[in-house]
């Protein structure tokens, strides 16, 4: 499904250029669930945005191809990329509060990238039904906001006529006006094709109420609804592989359960490609099949997941392993030597490896 | 947070305020309009005792009697001229503002981004008066528009009237349906609009380019584009409406610049305004007219401060009206209520009544404010710190400043000497910063012009003795000469080909005035105004503004309301009537009296983003860990949150510097500060004034010039300072 | 509630801590309460490592905030053992102690925060963050001595005193916050999330710094964290709190081999581990907030199974996975004694 060679970005910073990949090699196939793991700086994040062209404007990529499907998409042009994002590769982040728009509901959210991959859909199911392609809600505020808006034009409206000044009311009554004609047409139209295919994404992600939730803002919904937001978004344009870069980080535990479960249910329907960022193995050992562990812009170890526990080759990796509390109880199987880290000595030979002097930025 | 603020404000100005019988003015114009009709009585003794914050009711009926003309008519006509003024000057700026900043930003750093920035960095340093008169000598000279008027006689009065109803030119040409009508009131209105406008934009396209950036590092942005939208998509669609949120907030405060600013456009290009309604009713001082124009225009403001409230609620889902209140605030909107019942009823009961409130919620204040000292006794330093800066503002201004510079000096050397070991080795880290920063400062050439600029004209100031040496007769050296000889007024500039003409003297370098001023003396001395203005007002204002502030954002609850409280009503009157409204009160013309007033003026909104940060620092894990170590609050204030406001203080210090001059000067040029021959720019620029039509411009435009260069100096100086100290903040 | 611990003394002693935080409406009255801290009993055994769990919500910080006096309780207390008061108190309940023991009672609690990066004052050079403490008691004899040796306690050194804190990387940051909680030579630290914002590697040399320190001087510690492997490793005993309650409290090794209580089986399960076949339960629903409506009709709502909850069940039935419905958890049980100081609100 993707494949990356040799990939190599640069960070254009104040205190010079940073190399934030060296060079990275990974293969993911359809179908697969695919871990990254890595510390801060290690280039996690960086290598995902690279591929989809999300970089800041002070990354770049300096080397290496980039292969959708066989298709090398390294150069190729803004329209394409355009397709892929969102069409062929949908993408969570980290905290979806930051990541939704917080001045656009959920069904204007979902909407958009519904109208840029899944035109065609939207037609069909607009003649199907015969009902409007989309209906714009906008104009229109919250109940408090309405009725103060209100309340202030009557007051000046009334004030105005008492002082005999008819015209200066003409404005406020205008605003009323269109007020009332605004709900007027809005009244009763039924939903419009887009509005059914949003609150399909929604129950994609099992979520009960689509309806109300898609008249929401992010910000009125909890923490994992919000994950289960985005991940309707960034499946809604039918993209067959799905990247998410920490999507747990910032809930709760119980709730990342929940979020991983469903990440591994929606993967299973729809036969998805995945690839899971993220920091905490334990994550990895659960939801992934497969797992590279990447130090410092290199890949340093690939493996399946079970081979990675009980067997991990690179001494990063062992490091890496060792350094989880309690790691003689959970990993027994793990071969060590008197020479490698265990959490029981406070020097360890970690901090050979992790002499982590400048954070590198890693989006 | 951020809805709190909204619901406090909008509390504040749609329901009540501590300050009651402020608040019945501003929620009943009607009773305004049909006082002044009605009621011709004698001017109340009260008023004098009163402040004009608090006269308000007493004023409304006092006023009608001094102003001797049909007051509601003149009023209405008046008020019309100036609102229909502002609020085309209003729609140009915000127009042309927005996308300009929008635009700015996407092309960040490439010369579109440079060339709008100096565009709004002019905007804001070039005075308002100095740029009309530089329009109305082009127009005057070079066209045939009439600039001084505001509709064509000819056309409206006598060929072709038609019937006003609003007084707003504009509208009543349309309800006439007369097109040449509305095109002679659009010409005649252009050119103060603009002039109006141009302040408030280069304002607005700063605030938008830095909102834009802002918005354009924000994770949604990041989404929106992995969707798949376009970059137009994205910046339109997505981080103009976020970006636009912040902006809106303080466009309020841009129309009071625009309140501001209407009374000098009136005033250059006698447009039959409130605000030169205003200027004359100053210059004789009378006392009443100005207090209405004040309120009138804090009215004003108020007003559209609520539109704007109501705009930022729309745009931002997150923020929600109306909320939680508390007792207090409805016991004043009760007892506001109460008081305009009372004043339908009977003035005088209104005023014994809105007394009886004042001096009780003063009590009150008081009252809650010993009683928490005595529960807490530690607490009692907030009284002394209060007290202290009263002390400190007092003897900066009355001269005592230097005694307290050198003692502190002294101080702060024996400190040295006796910390010596430490003192040396944390030298070190602050030298390494401080050789970074130099480094950023070089890499930015705007910022080494505005350093040039501010040590040119510091250089000036100080060597004014020498560059402008006085006359041996001079008493002084600050006061300009006046030649009477008829041969040395209105001299044109000779710059540097002056030699000895006719009679004993030289020609003058800059040309000279009416009334035989040298202008380039004027300007010489003149630094030194500006420098001691600019020097005095700029350091006792942060002082107070650094101290109220941090110590209100960071106690919050009552001591913040209160303090709160009274900044909104000081922001509320815009600074340039407020300045004027206490020379005329206390009727005194002096130079000190106008720094008094420049402090009153420019404390409340210092104060009030010092407290903004204080309230940021305040929720920040190491305060809550100096607490849990045991720390004072007094420590914690001074030790922790205030060195972290430092960064916001220089930077808005630097660049009030600039505009603190900007103040003076306007005040100057209005003819108040100092008596009529003191050495200021402001002042210089109004005797040019006249000249204009004459076609001598040398009076006007090299004092306007120095002004401008004075702020353009130190704004660049804020500017590159603020880059380098906060580094989130470059580009 | 009788609990007798045989070996050790008990150095701080929670009674029935409650904290209500009210919510007003627009006229000004309450509509509901926030109990963030619900009735919670602890007993915190010196020299040892309790550990507090929890999502958010649940209370622990406020908790934390409680102990350390940053705010006040609306009622309980909080007993203080002789260790601490040397029986020099005129009360040992936190709540009666006069403003010059309570600096003292500062003295003897220090504090860790979650984030290394708010915790130091930017502007602040290492030096005077870490004398700070003693400047604020007086005690500043041989001040350059101590900030040295407490420096080279958590693993930096003399150098690194004339710094600001931007220079550091996060291990070193929190490593200075450790240095700075010592300062005082207190009896009892406090963590909050000590290692949350840490790597996975510098977690592990922070937390077998925090071991080391904690023999060398006989520190007790109280360890606030929502990552049980990290608790599983620090402590000795500990409590799982939910809606400001304690719902399930033992010692480490017996909880995690022996939960009873559903809502720490959910979390543990919850974990992601490396168990492949561990017993899956899941917990369904929002977290909730701990918010009360005080109009009765509201709050008997809330022990109703929800739509989410229900639509969730549906998608997990037949996957071997059990679920609990967070609406069951809403039911207050009280704690009973379910194995060797073991206790737990089970039926």
């Amino acid at each position: 499904m993707l494949e990356i060679k040799d990939l190599k970005t640069n960070f254009n910073t104040y205190d010079g250029v940073v190399k934030a990949l060296n060079g990275v090699n990974l293969t993911i196939k359809d179908g697969e669930i695919f871990g990254l793991v890595g510390e801060t700086g290690s280039g996690k994040s960086v290598t995902c945005y690279s591929a989809l062209k999300l970089l800041p404007k002070t990354g770049e990529v300096v080397g290496g191809n980039i292969l959708l499907n066989g298709e090398d998409i390294t150069h190729a042009s803004e329209d394409r990329l355009r397709q892929i994002r969102g069409g062929e590769i949908g993408i969570i982040f980290q905290d979806p509060l930051s990541a939704l728009n917080p001045v656009m509901t959920v069904n204007e959210q979902i909407g958009e990238i519904l109208l840029l991959h899944q035109d065609a859909e939207i037609n069909k199911l607009a003649s199907e039904k015969g009902i409007p392609v989309y209906k714009s809600e906008k104009w229109k505020a919250s109940p408090g906001v309405e009725f103060t808006i209100m309340a202030f034009c009557i007051s000046f409206i009334s004030l105005f006529i008492m002082l005999g000044q008819f015209t200066f009311s003409l404005p406020f009554l205008f605003v009323i006006g269109m007020m009332f004609l605004r709900d007027y047409l809005q009244r009763d139209i039924p939903a419009s094709a887009l509005d059914l295919m949003v609150i399909d994404a929604l129950s994609r992600v099992k979520l009960p109420n689509p309806k109300q939730i898609a008249r929401s803002y992010p910000h009125e919904l909890s923490g994992g609804m919000q994950q289960r937001v985005m991940i309707a978004m960034a499946l809604a344009g039918k993209a067959k592989m799905l990247i998410a870069d920490e999507p747990t980080t910032a809930l709760d535990v119980t709730i990342q359960a929940q979020i991983l479960q469903l990440i591994k249910d929606i993967q299973k329907e729809e036969n998805m490609a995945v690839l899971l960022i993220t920091h905490d193995l334990g994550v990895v050992a659960e939801t992934c099949e497969k797992v590279a562990v990447m130090y410092k812009g290199k890949i340093v170890e690939e493996a399946s997941v079970d081979q990675i526990f009980t067997n991990p080759r690179h001494e990063y990796t062992r490091a890496l392993l060792s350094a989880i509390p309690k790691s003689e109880k959970h990993l027994p199987n793990l071969s060590t030597n008197k020479k490698s880290a265990r959490t029981t000595k406070s020097e360890s030979s970690i901090d050979d490896f992790l002499k982590v002097k400048k954070e590198i930025i890693d989006e | 947070m951020l809805g709190v603020t909204v619901i406090t404000f909008y509390l504040s100005y749609g329901m009540g305020d501590p300050l009651a019988p402020y608040v019945t003015e501003r929620t009943t114009p009607e009773q305004y309009e049909m006082l002044a009709e009605k009621h011709g009585l004698n001017e109340p003794i009260h008023v004098q005792y009163v402040t004009y914050l608090r006269g308000v009711i007493t004023f409304d009926w006092g006023y009608s009697e001094v102003v001797n003309e049909d007051v509601s008519e003149a009023l209405r006509y008046r008020f019309a001229a100036t609102l229909e003024l502002s609020i085309l000057a209003f729609i140009v700026a915000v127009a042309t503002a927005i996308p300009l900043g929008i635009f700015s930003s996407i092309r960040q750093n490439r010369w579109e981004d440079h060339g709008i920035r100096l565009f709004a960095l002019f905007g804001s340093a070039i005075p308002i008066f100095w740029f009309a008169l530089f329009l109305q000598y082009f127009f005057t000279l070079y066209t045939d528009w009439q600039i001084s008027l505001r509709y064509d006689p000819i056309l409206w009065e006598i060929t072709d009237p038609i019937e006003i109803k609003t007084n707003f030119l504009l509208i009543d040409s349309i309800a006439a349906g007369s097109w040449p009508h509305f095109i002679d009131a659009l010409k005649h209105m252009i050119l103060p609009a603009t002039v109006l406008a141009y302040g408030s934009m280069a304002t607005i396209i700063r605030l938008m380019r830095g909102n834009m950036l802002d918005v354009l590092g924000q994770d949604y942005i990041r989404t929106a584009k992995s969707k798949g939208l376009s970059e137009n998509q994205v910046t339109y669609k997505h981080g103009a409406p976020n970006a636009m949120i912040p902006t809106v907030t303080l466009l309020g405060m841009g129309f009071a610049g625009l309140i501001n600013g209407s009374v000098l456009t009136e005033t250059i290009f006698t447009w039959p305004g409130l605000g030169a309604w205003a200027i004359t009713a100053m210059r004789s001082l009378d006392v009443s007219a100005i207090l209405a124009y004040t309120l009138f225009s804090a009215f004003l403001y108020i007003i559209a401060n609520l539109i704007v409230d109501i705009l930022y609620a729309f745009l931002d889902p997150r923020v929600e009206l109306g909320g939680h209140s508390s007792i207090a605030e409805i016991l004043v909107v009760s007892l506001s209520i109460l008081m305009l019942i009372i004043t339908l009823i009977n003035i005088d009961a209104a005023v014994w009544f809105g007394f009886l409130i004042l001096v009780s919620l003063s009590g009150l204040t008081i009252y809650s404010i010993s009683k928490r000292m005595i529960e807490n006794p530690e607490d009692a330093w907030v009284i002394f710190l209060f007290a202290g800066t009263m002390f400190v503002v007092w003897s900066i201004l009355s001269g005592f400043f230097m005694t307290i510079i050198y003692s502190s000096l002294i101080v702060y050397t024996g400190y040295l000497i006796y910390y010596w070991q430490d003192v040396k080795e944390g030298l070190g880290p602050k030298l390494d910063e401080f050789k970074r920063s130099s480094y950023q400062i070089k890499k930015n050439p705007l910022t080494i012009l505005g350093l040039i600029l501010v040590i040119s004209l510091l250089s000036i100031a100080l060597f004014a003795p020498w560059l402008a040496p006085p006359a041996e007769t001079q008493r002084d050296p600050m006061r300009m000469e006046e030649h009477f000889e008829y041969n040395f007024n209105h001299q044109p500039p000779c710059y540097f080909s002056c030699t000895a003409e006719s009679g004993e003297e030289d020609g003058y370098i800059l040309g000279s005035t009416d009334r035989g001023y040298d202008i380039y003396y004027g300007i010489v001395w003149g630094s030194r105004t500006s420098l001691d203005v600019a020097v005095k007002v700029v350091f006792t204002g942060t002082f107070i503004a650094a101290v109220i502030g941090a110590v209100s954002g960071y106690y919050g609850g009552r001591i913040d309301d209160i303090v709160m409280r009274i900044t909104d009503v000081f922001i509320a009157i815009p600074g340039l009537v407020l300045a004027l409204a206490i020379i005329a009160v206390t009727g005194d013309n002096s130079i000190e009296m106008l720094m008094y007033a420049l402090i009153i003026v420019w404390w409340p909104g210092f104060t009030r983003i010092i407290r903004a940060e204080a309230l940021r620092i305040r929720k920040l894990p190491y305060i809550e860990a100096a607490k849990a170590s045991g720390a004072s609050d007094f420590r914690i204030i001074f030790q922790h949150v205030l060195p972290n406001c430092i960064t916001s203080i220089i930077v808005i210090a630097t660049m009030d510097m600039g505009g603190i001059v900007l103040s003076l000067a306007a005040l100057g040029f209005l003819g108040f500060g100092g008596g009529p021959d003191l050495a200021e720019w402001g002042k210089l620029v109004s005797f040019g004034q006249d000249d204009i039509l004459t076609g001598e411009w040398w009076g006007f435009f090299f004092p306007g010039l120095a002004i401008a260069l004075w702020a353009l100096g130190f704004y660049l100086l804020g500017d590159g300072v603020r880059d380098i100290l906060d580094p989130k903040q470059r580009n | 509630m009788n609990k007798e611990s045989v070996n050790n003394q008990i150095i701080i002693s929670i009674k029935n801590l409650c904290k209500h935080f009210p919510v007003k409406n627009v006229w000004g009255t309450d509509v509901a309460l926030v109990k963030a801290l619900d009735g919670v009993d602890l007993e915190i055994e010196s020299g040892k490592t309790f550990g507090i769990v929890g999502e958010s919500g649940c209370g622990k910080t406020t908790l934390m905030r409680t102990l350390l006096r940053l705010v006040e309780p609306t009622s309980g207390s909080v007993v203080l053992s002789e260790e601490i008061t040397k029986n020099q108190f005129l009360s040992n309940s936190l709540e009666e102690l006069t403003s010059e023991e309570l600096r003292s009672f500062r003295r003897q609690i220090g504090v860790v925060f979650q984030d290394p990066m708010g915790a130091l004052n930017p502007r602040m050079l290492i030096k005077d963050i870490v004398s700070e403490p003693l400047v604020i008691h007086g005690k500043t004899k041989e001040i350059r001595e101590k900030v040295i040796s407490l420096l080279n306690n958590v693993g930096l050194g003399e150098e690194h005193m004339y710094r600001y804190p931007h220079e550091f990387s996060g291990g070193q940051r929190q490593r200075i916050v450790i240095a700075r909680a010592l300062a005082l030579d207190p009896k009892i630290l406090v963590l909050d999330e000590p290692t949350s914002a840490l790597d996975v590697s510098v977690q592990a040399q922070i937390l077998n710094l925090l071991n080391d320190l904690q023999k060398k001087y006989e520190l007790t510690y109280i360890f606030i964290s929502h990552d049980l492997s990290v608790i599983e490793y620090m402590c000795d005993r500990l409590a799982v709190m939910y809606l400001g309650k304690v719902v399930e409290e033992a010692d480490t090794e017996e909880l995690f081999s022996n939960p009873q209580h559903p809502y720490t089986k959910a979390l543990l399960s919850a974990t992601p581990n490396f168990e492949k076949h561990k017993e899956k339960i899941m917990i369904l629903g929002d977290v909730p907030s701990p918010i009360t409506y005080l109009d009765q009709t509201k709050a008997e709502l809330a022990t109703e199974i929800t739509e989410q909850e229900r639509l969730e069940i549906k998608t997990i039935e037949g996957k071997g996975i059990d679920y609990i419905v967070r609406s069951s958890l809403n039911e207050v049980l009280p704690l009973k004694e379910v194995g060797t100081s073991h206790y737990a609100r089970v039926k």
